[in-house]
């Protein structure tokens, strides 16, 4: 079997010292900035993305999903015990979490979400690893035009999900295209957006964008809500081992979360947020006896815990084997790729075969870690927890100040910071959800390169788009996904599921 | 005339000046064709659309009742936004600690109950803690103290 090979190859790779030691760090650094309250994955995962720049290419994709996973954790711990979600895909774990923790169980409910998470990340560890060859292989015959439809569908499951107005986030993802064309442009060496600014002729810096929008921004946000009592379940944690009864209760939970966790994840804007949203909406149909849900029901905690991680999981499918993020943190994960000189897409599972099996393969050793840290440090992270916001937030912005300065050691990204900062304190004024903005900065300068290409080859006949089938099949799939939410019966569902 | 979505309305200008100032931005590069497009031509299709989602907030904003704009704070978005810029301006002549120290002290003006003690506890501490983290255990090269490099 090739599969056992190639999982064989990244173990390999991956059980070095070295790379175990960053794995370990990654997960530890990542809960413990994910812990922090207002503070999900995405900004995590741009604070210490620049303490990736110095590995070599494995080691620094091995310490980032480390810090991905950390930092989900860590922020489903804030839901759980402040009722604070770190990122929008937690959200659903306050509902019973927190509730839990309220009756004193706070223990069994941070228990259940570290062991649902670690079957579901073992899960869809195992689903990357089948399923990413076969589809690589389609990848590779993509034309520029197949490329260009596929980012389009991509952008238009971004915009279906973000919550809010569909016109606002349409306009995040052409604003965040627009934000990715600035600098030089590759084709004709012209400068363009920069005004004259030097430090603008590589482009807007991404980690500054996304630490302004999802970091700095959410500071400013929370700050304005003091005198809102935060109550911190610390005292009462109990054991964090579920009892027997809990795990019991639970299996089918996690094993629904998993399932369901997996192939949300790959679709193109999907990933931890729909597929928890998903697993607990269907845990409460499904579930037997469901009359507890709201109230502290562990199987409200363990479904979507296991559901995001597998989605969180899979959703490397699409970034490893096509080069297209599906949300913010891939879209990061992307930029990390192209800063270590590496083009993300099909080719990489040929080229760099120790590459891509070392990150499969570390996805595993990451989920264990996490298990292994979480279940003995639950007393630090709480303990964090209960300091107030007034000692927090200084200590985020430090945090920030420093990811951001990292990058090129250049102060002036310290002032696209400011900026960026400024515009996403605007937008959540304004209502507008930030995360197809990333999409489409990471997206924007690709976009415009394989139209350029698609249209070269068609001597400037736009029905290329058309006329190719696989390009015509992500049109229209993208067409339907717009479509759908423009029917008053789908759209109020939607409302609803994204409320809740 | 009464503005009836004024949420909607303003995001909706906000996007239609940008589109603009998109669109004659790139009126100064050239245009191409289709078949060979020029550094202009995908961004005046971006910014053509930018304006054009603009226009669809903006006008049934007028006539169709929606959220009212959310109020703006200044004093946490200015005092945070003024300790980043400090941290630059610090970190580039004074060095890394003060830069910390500089950030924190002018970050907790953001909160109307100041506790100077605590805050220059805090700023200590954090300085401490993360030349400990990132310079000591993680390595990163940082300008520590000032002219130093």
């Amino acid at each position: 079997m090739d599969i056992i090979a190639n999982l064989a190859l990244g173990f390999g790779v991956a059980v070095t010292v070295t790379n175990l030691l960053y794995c370990f760090l990654g997960v530890f650094l990542g809960t413990l900035i994910g812990v922090l309250p207002g503070i999900g994955p995405v900004a995590t995962v741009a604070m210490l993305l620049p303490l990736t720049f110095s590995l070599d290419p494995a080691t620094a994709m091995i310490m980032l999903a480390g810090i991905y996973y950390g930092a989900q954790y860590g922020g489903s711990t804030t839901a759980i015990l402040v009722n604070i979600p770190g990122e929008s895909s937690s959200v659903v774990t306050t509902l019973d979490g927190y509730q839990m923790a309220r009756q004193g169980r706070a223990g069994p409910a941070l228990g259940i979400a570290a062991i649902g998470s670690f079957i579901a990340g073992s899960f869809a560890t195992l689903v990357v690893a089948l399923f990413s060859p076969p589809l690589a292989e389609i990848a590779l015959k993509f034309q520029p035009a197949d490329y260009f439809s596929l980012m389009v569908f991509g952008l238009v499951g971004a915009v279906v999900l973000a919550r809010g107005s569909l016109r606002k986030a349409i306009g995040m993802v052409v604003l965040g295209l627009i934000l990715g064309l600035v600098g030089t442009d590759v084709n004709s060496g012209v400068m363009r957006f920069t005004f004259g600014i030097p430090a603008l002729a590589e482009g807007i810096s991404f980690v500054a964008l996304a630490m302004g929008l999802f970091g700095v921004a959410e500071v400013i946000a929370n700050l304005e809500q003091r005198g809102k009592n935060r109550e911190v379940f610390t005292s009462r944690l109990g054991s964090v081992l579920p009892s027997r009864g809990d795990l019991k209760r639970s299996a089918w939970s996690i094993a629904r979360g998993t399932g369901l966790g997996s192939v949300l994840g790959i679709l193109p804007g999907g990933g931890a947020l729909l597929a928890s949203f998903a697993a607990y909406t269907i845990e409460k149909k499904v579930a037997k006896p469901p009359r507890d849900f709201g109230n502290g029901d562990i199987r409200g905690v363990a479904a979507p815990e296991a559901a995001n991680n597998a989605g969180a999981q899979t959703s490397f499918i699409p970034m490893l084997t096509l080069g297209v993020p599906s949300n913010p943190t891939m879209a990061l994960m992307i930029g990390a790729l192209m800063i270590q000189g590496i083009q993300p897409g099909p080719q990489v599972l040929t080229q760099r075969p120790e590459l891509f099996w070392g990150i499969v393969a570390s996805m595993w050793i990451g989920n264990l870690f996490l298990l292994a840290l979480n279940l003995p440090l639950i007393g630090l992270w709480v303990r964090l927890l209960a300091a107030p916001y007034r000692l927090l937030f200084p200590a985020i912005l430090v945090f920030c100040c420093i990811g951001v300065f990292t990058i090129n050691n250049n102060a002036s990204d310290l002032f696209q910071l400011v900026v960026f900062s400024a515009l996403g304190y605007l937008l959540i004024k304004l209502g507008c959800e930030p995360a197809p903005l990333i999409l489409g900065l990471v997206l924007g300068p690709m976009m415009e390169e394989y139209l350029r290409r698609a249209l070269l080859i068609s001597l400037g006949d736009p029905t290329v788009l058309v006329t190719s089938p696989l390009s015509l099949a992500f049109l229209l799939a993208a067409a339907a996904l717009l479509a759908s939410i423009a029917v008053p019966l789908i759209r109020s569902k939607r409302e609803e599921a994204l409320k809740e | 005339m009464r503005i009836k979505s004024p949420s909607d309305f303003w995001c909706g200008l906000l996007f239609a000046a940008i589109g603009i100032a998109v669109l004659a931005v790139a009126g100064q590069y050239r245009l191409g064709t289709a078949a060979r497009m020029g550094p202009a031509y995908f961004p005046t299709l971006l910014g053509g659309l930018l304006l054009f989602l603009g226009f669809t907030l903006t006008v049934p904003a007028l006539f169709k009742d929606g959220e009212p704009l959310q109020k703006l704070h200044w004093r946490p978005l200015l005092m945070v936004l003024l300790s980043v810029a400090v941290f630059g301006l610090a970190l580039a002549y004074l060095g890394f600690a003060v830069a910390v120290a500089a950030l924190v002290v002018v970050a907790s003006l953001a909160n109307p109950d100041l506790r100077p003690l605590e805050t220059a506890g805090l700023a200590v501490f954090l300085a401490v803690f993360s030349i400990g983290l990132f310079v000591g255990l993680l390595g990163v090269p940082l300008p520590l103290w000032p002219g130093g490099s």
